[in-house]
């Protein structure tokens, strides 16, 4: 009996906290919960707007005053990438399309061209000595701070026919060149101080191992250090692929003669203008925002791990 | 010993401007061949920031010192008369300037500390993955911040309208505004609103958005070492007590870094530029901003004004640069960990 009491007691001594822990925990997952979803309610408000309006009518989705739509115009998708009725003002059925295949290229090229000059140049930063290294680095961290507007107009000119001084320029306005070859040579600041930092953390003795057995520079540069970058080079990846699809400015100023049509851009200028669409018409256009946003968030449903993995911003410092 | 004849045999011929210079390589061929591969591998970076940014920076400053020619009919059209600083001081002495200044400084110093606060709440809600659903609701907060920026206009223009009239005569408000009058309010303009209220409805529209902050907030949480949450449970510390005393301090690199790319990101802003009137800053320039005043004097068709686009950008560049160095200054705030 006395036993008894006091096996009693003794687990009263361990279980009242856990069982008290385990109460509180309740309380504050169900709190959080809450609070999740009810954030999630707010923020996706525009986003089920946006949703529904792609399935009205043209008419409806213009002036209609229902939050939900009634029309369940599935169509709007397939109208999406072949208008029929698109007549007039230099009317492109296939306008929006069009601009997938532009927005298409870009990303195809800089998927490969910005991992592979950005991580070559994070190598000479992170695994090679070399006099002047520091004073690039800061001159590379430099150009994350400088504003893109003081760059902006001078490429503009730059890239024009008659370049700077009217005696020839590059040529690229009105091609895809502008977003493509820059990439080239850098492809960014942000990316290749982040591959730098990964190439920081992975130890010197496999470099050295491959120096002993003979390899050189670039040959440890892309058979040792490259493929244990896989990891950032996904982030940049994925980096890449989301400020390419989304961007509607770039094309807006360097393209604006109407050759080229990036997705994004054809988005942009099909809200107020009826040049290539022929006419606006709302329900089209929310069609396209809806497949613009569903592409980049079903990359970042797959690869959430390797966004929030990819970045180390350690060793930023002032 | 092959080399060494090679070079002294070299060092023999030539003109003795080409003989000095052999010696020098012959001289310095330990710190060539130190450094070549360095810089080999280095060279596209070194290029691309000569092209695109250095060589387009001085042709920015001197463009700013030359007055534009009236119709410019190609980019290559820049160069009117040199004007010395009068493109700098007619922007400074503009009744636009008032505004711009203003606004700029208003959306700067209300969206950036709101956008951090509200991502990094919503990046500590979703940061324990082993709560079930955690990852889906990182997917829902990142969505709305994937609609692309023209679109995200026309929805919010459509959610904010105000009377606009039908084809058959009748009247539409937007959702907002009918939520607005049902609890009593005054329907308004929103963005349209010819005062303050039109930038503050920019930068509500803009918290939409904080998901895409989220990402980094989750990463910089990601890298803090677990050991101290261990110590702070056996100390048996509140979750209030490890957010401010762990998780805070330990990303204040992030909040550093995020904070200075945000404020250069924000100052340079053309976010009005897809809610309509063309980049002309809205009415009665309510929505002027700088990012849009350098876009509209740059591509604004019959307002181009290089010379003027060009200082402005040059003006920004001071105001950044000033920014960048106080907040740099003031970092005393950031822990980058006991070693340094």
């Amino acid at each position: 009996m006395t036993q008894t009491q006091e096996n009693r007691d003794v687990r009263a001594l361990i279980e009242g906290p856990r069982i008290r822990a385990r109460r509180k925990k309740i309380v504050s997952d169900v709190f959080t919960y809450v609070l999740m979803t009810a954030l999630a309610v707010v923020l996706l408000v525009p986003y089920v707007y946006l949703l529904n309006r792609s399935l009205m009518t043209a008419e409806n989705a213009k002036y209609s005053y229902n939050f939900f739509t009634r029309d369940w115009m599935f169509s709007n998708f397939a109208t999406l990438f072949y208008d029929k009725t698109a007549v007039g003002n230099n009317a492109n059925p296939r306008a929006y399309l069009d601009g997938l295949k532009f927005t298409a290229i870009i990303i195809g090229f800089n998927l490969v061209a910005v991992p592979a000059s950005s991580s070559i140049i994070a190598y000479s930063f992170a695994k090679l000595k070399w006099a002047g290294r520091n004073v690039m680095f800061f001159l590379m961290l430099g150009t994350m701070m400088l504003p893109a507007a003081v760059t902006q107009l001078p490429l503009y000119v730059m890239y024009s026919k008659n370049g700077m001084f009217g005696t020839g320029g590059f040529g690229w306005l009105d091609t895809i060149y502008p977003f493509t070859i820059p990439n080239l040579f850098g492809g960014g600041a942000v990316y290749i101080f982040l591959i730098r930092q990964f190439m920081l953390g992975i130890p010197n003795e496999f470099d050295n191992a491959a120096k002993i057995d003979g390899a050189n520079t670039f040959q440890r540069y892309l058979y040792i250090t490259m493929p244990l970058c896989k990891p950032v080079i996904i982030y940049v990846m994925l980096q890449v692929f989301i400020s390419y699809w989304g961007d509607y400015y770039g094309p807006m100023v360097y393209c604006d003669g109407g050759q080229i049509r990036t997705l994004a851009q054809i988005v942009y200028y099909s809200t107020n203008s009826t040049d290539k669409v022929g006419t606006i018409k709302d329900n089209i256009v929310m069609a396209g925002a809806v497949f613009m946003s569903v592409i980049p968030t079903v990359l970042f449903a797959f690869f959430q791990k390797q966004l929030i993995d990819g970045v180390n911003m350690s060793g930023l410092k002032g | 010993m092959t080399e060494i004849t090679a070079a002294e045999t070299a060092s023999k011929k030539g003109t003795p401007r080409k003989r000095r210079f052999r010696s020098f390589l012959h001289k310095n061929k330990d710190f060539l061949r130190k450094n070549y591969t360095g810089w080999l591998f280095n060279l596209p970076l070194s290029i691309g920031i000569l092209v695109f940014t250095l060589i387009p920076m001085v042709f920015s400053l001197i463009m700013s010192f030359y007055k534009s020619p009236q119709w410019v009919f190609s980019p290559s059209d820049w160069m009117g008369e040199f004007v010395g600083f009068q493109n700098y001081k007619k922007i400074l002495t503009s009744p636009l300037a008032g505004f711009i200044a203003k606004n700029t400084f208003l959306y700067v110093t209300i969206s950036v500390p709101l956008g951090l606060v509200a991502s990094y709440f919503l990046a500590l809600l979703v940061n324990n993955e082993k709560r079930r659903g955690t990852k889906l609701f990182r997917i829902l907060y990142y969505l709305p911040c994937m609609i692309p920026a023209a679109a995200g206009a026309i929805i919010w223009k459509k959610l904010t309208a105000l009377n606009v009239q039908r084809t058959d005569g009748t009247f539409f408000n937007g959702v907002f505004n009918e939520i607005l009058a049902f609890f009593g309010g005054t329907p308004f303009r929103w963005h349209d609103e010819e005062d303050f209220r039109a930038l503050l409805s920019i930068i509500f529209y803009g918290l939409w958005g904080t998901g895409g902050g989220m990402i980094l907030w989750l990463s910089a949480f990601k890298s803090i070492d677990k050991q101290f949450y261990e110590a702070a449970d056996i100390e048996g510390a509140s979750k209030i007590r490890k957010l401010v005393s762990i998780t805070l301090p330990m990303s204040t690199p992030m909040i550093f870094y995020n904070l200075i790319m945000s404020v250069i990101g924000t100052i340079q802003s053309t976010a009005p530029l897809t809610y309509g009137h063309d980049g002309s800053g809205g009415a009665s320039d309510a929505l002027n901003m700088l990012g849009l005043r350098i876009y509209f004097l740059s591509f604004g068709g019959d307002a181009t004004n290089y010379g003027r686009a060009t200082a402005l950008a040059w003006i920004t560049l001071l105001i950044v640069g000033v920014l960048t160095a106080i907040l740099f200054k003031t970092s005393k705030w950031v822990y980058y960990g006991d070693e340094s």
